[in-house]
């Protein structure tokens, strides 16, 4: 974890470089935002790690005068079909898949209002930990897989410098070629913007 | 994917040039009169284009075309005067219409499929790709990005020449670079995932969202410097069918907004400070066994375009500086080259001097020699093509008057890269590995205005197999020695030596691919090609 709030702030830091000053008037600013997820996976992945859960921390920098530049990193954990969980063999009791993606994207926000919403495009990497495959072999395994997504969502600017933001988001991720780790991304978040 | 993109490409391109001709107005602004004084100073020009030149704001640009005299006299010059121009016309791209550029992106994806569907004749009914419906599209969701077997052409020149007509549909209604960008992602995933019954597919995705944003940009810069919206009489003419060549799309708005038939400014960036045509002929060899034996030279004739476009110690926006080389050969496979490189942003580090800049580059090098022998074809000779981005330093440093050594080094990020596959032919007719890849460039040179008399490339990347059979990684070089020497000012002669090597490491594989099984021993596999080439060189435009 560290290391992931050592990029997230070198990203920060980065991003702040090229930071376009934002209309004071304007609901598009420049954010801090944190954000909780849950993931529901399909086809041959979703078989076997049916959802997943997890948020991510991110920066967001704001172009005139729709454009959003975003960099996030996140933790999401899955969880086994309840089928395999609940076997009596304890053979999967131990089974975990833990991703770390580490993403840049961006946001067209279609309106500078208080409720804004817009379509969102997040590609980079995914970090994957794993001790149990898709056929059931115990392996410790790391894992660096392009991961992307694309979808709907809305942010609603709530007083001053708060806002919240909440979207549906399909993803495709890489992971196995006959498994891809596609699913639908539920997220909720908080945003803080800074300045004025 | 089995689109022939580039067919239907061609028909489609039919369509609107159809379309234009017929739309097309002679560029007459009916709500002008030329006064008889105007007629009279255009008669008294010995040449037409004199008139121009002397009142046109943009004579600087065309003073400067190498044979200006004889282009115009072939094409003439009835310009009309600057206080005819229609100062009110509100150009189509001033603004930003969102709904013409989906749709059109709809109409480029709509003719393909409605050719497969309905006017193409299959064997099996069941191969039918356009037959999609909700169950495909919800497998598709599903199963996500694989990568495909199509061969090297389709991938790395077909997508991308579709992915410039999607930038196109955003390009030319209004939406800057970045913008026209998500035009040409969003329209290859929407082909991707809902046009066809396979399985979408990652390189062509990438080939055609980024590939397709490079080359349409290309296209949207030299379409936009070739048309002229200040000409008129057969000059217009040309120039919109030149235009609308370079960049279908294009022509296919100003035909709609009524661009063609009216006169108005230039947008200034579209006469770039500095252009460069060059053209070269002569002739290559290369080995083609890569054994080191150099017992199997292939000598060929090859033509190439090179084209620089803007200064990229000047560029500020995307493309601002790009340059593009094209090359036939004579021997097949005939179009073996394709590569570009785009300025996107960078940082002045010292004035003239040295710029941190990151690049856009596509690479296209097919000199995969087939060698049929019975029912046995033998894969020789290499391939190797990427879309990939390029973060570099570029640098100056006179030692002359006008001599001076350049210096570009800097990092290919590849975002996809296709490298030769020793023991491995897709059924579809792919030969070649697909993934990501990072490795080193430099480049020095000495040059002398448009000349380079000697400079020294080596491209080095890592390529990791993504596509199956995988378990696999590939390291390229290319270093490459050229000369020149320049024996008028539009003409050189020259010579260069290089070498294409690859170190490819393949683990044991064993799996079903699109339904054949397929097992592979690990092994090693060192390649060497040495390339050698004479040729003439001549710079058809230069300003």
């Amino acid at each position: 974890m560290k290391k992931i709030f050592l990029i997230l702030i070198i990203l920060v830091s980065v991003g702040s470089l090229f930071t376009v000053t934002a209309q004071s008037d304007s609901y598009l600013k420049n954010r801090i935002f944190v954000e909780g997820l849950y993931i529901r996976n399909i086809g041959n992945f979703g078989s076997v790690w049916s959802n997943a859960s997890g948020g991510y921390l991110g920066y967001g920098i704001a172009f005139p005068e729709h454009n959003y530049l975003m960099m996030r990193a996140g933790f999401i954990s899955n969880k086994l079909k309840d089928e395999l969980n609940n076997q009596e063999s304890l053979a999967y009791d131990d089974a975990y898949l833990t991703m770390v993606p580490i993403e840049i994207g961006g946001r067209y926000y279609f309106i500078d209002h208080m409720f804004m919403p817009f379509v969102q495009f997040m590609t980079g990497l995914n970090f994957v930990f794993e001790n149990e495959d898709l056929v059931g072999e115990n392996e410790d395994k790391n894992l660096v897989k392009f991961a992307w997504q694309v979808g709907l969502g809305i942010t609603i600017n709530i007083i001053s410098n708060i806002s919240v933001d909440a979207g549906v988001n399909y993803q495709s991720n890489f992971y196995d070629d006959d498994a891809m780790n596609t699913g639908f991304e539920y997220a909720f978040g908080i945003g803080y913007a800074l300045g004025n | 994917m089995k689109i022939k993109y580039l067919s239907k490409t061609i028909l489609l391109f039919i369509s609107i040039s159809s379309l234009f001709l017929t739309t097309i107005s002679f560029a007459q602004n009916s709500s002008f009169d030329i006064t008889d004084k105007d007629y009279i100073e255009l008669e008294s020009s010995f040449y037409l284009s004199e008139y121009r030149l002397n009142n046109n704001p943009n004579s600087g640009y065309q003073n400067s075309l190498a044979f200006k005299n004889q282009l115009n006299q072939k094409w003439g010059s009835v310009n009309l005067p600057p206080e005819l121009m229609n100062d009110d016309f509100k150009p189509w791209e001033s603004e930003k219409h969102f709904a013409i550029g989906v749709g059109e992106v709809a109409i480029l994806e709509f003719i393909p499929w409605a050719l497969a569907k309905w006017f193409r004749t299959w064997e099996d009914p069941a191969d039918n790709w356009a037959n999609v419906s909700s169950k495909t599209w919800w497998s598709n969701l599903q199963n996500g990005f694989e990568y495909d077997g199509d061969n090297f052409l389709t991938n790395n020149f077909s997508h991308p020449y579709h992915g410039a007509l999607f930038f196109n549909a955003g390009r030319t209604n209004g939406y800057d670079f970045w913008e026209s960008s998500a035009f040409s992602l969003a329209g290859s995933a929407v082909w991707e995932f809902f046009g066809e019954t396979f399985r979408p597919s990652f390189n062509d995705w990438i080939y055609t969202g980024v590939g397709g944003a490079n080359l349409g940009e290309i296209f949207y810069r030299l379409s936009s410097m070739v048309t002229d919206n200040r000409a008129s009489g057969s000059e217009r003419v040309w120039s919109e069918i030149w235009g609308t060549l370079l960049n279908p799309v294009r022509g296919f708005n100003r035909a709609i907004s009524g661009e063609m038939g009216q006169n108005f400014d230039n947008p200034e960036w579209s006469r770039p400070d500095d252009f460069l045509i060059a053209f070269d002929g002569g002739t290559r060899s290369i080995d083609k066994d890569g054994d080191k034996n150099y017992t199997s030279k292939e000598v060929e004739g090859l033509f190439t375009l090179n084209l620089a476009y803007g200064n990229r110690f000047k560029a500020r926006k995307p493309f601002d500086f790009f340059g593009f080389e094209f090359a036939i050969a004579s021997n097949k496979p005939h179009f073996t080259t394709m590569n570009s490189t785009g300025y996107l942003f960078g940082w002045e580090l010292e004035k003239n001097k040295h710029h941190l800049d990151v690049s856009l580059d596509f690479n296209f090098n097919d000199l995969i020699k087939e060698e049929v022998s019975g029912t046995d074809t033998v894969y020789k000779g290499f391939l190797f093509g990427s879309t990939q981005i390029f973060p570099h330093l570029s640098s100056i440093f006179p030692i002359g008057e006008k001599t001076n050594i350049v210096t570009r080094f800097g990092i290919n990020g590849i975002m996809i890269g296709s490298t030769p596959n020793d023991f491995y032919v897709d059924v579809e007719g792919r030969t070649n590995d697909f993934g990501p890849g990072v490795g080193t460039r430099l480049y020095a040179a000495i040059q002398n205005g448009i000349w380079n008399y000697v400079s020294i490339l080596y491209y080095g990347a890592w390529i990791w197999t993504q596509s199956q059979p995988d378990n696999s990684k590939h390291h390229i070089h290319f270093l490459i020695l050229e000369a020149q020497y320049p024996i008028t000012k539009y003409f050189s002669i020259g010579f260069s030596t290089g070498v294409y090597w690859r170190n490819s490491y393949y683990d044991s594989y064993e799996g079903i691919i699109n339904g054949v099984e397929y097992t592979r021993e690990a092994s090693d596999v060192t390649k060497n090609h040495p390339i050698g080439r004479l040729f003439f060189r001549t710079a058809i435009i230069d300003f």
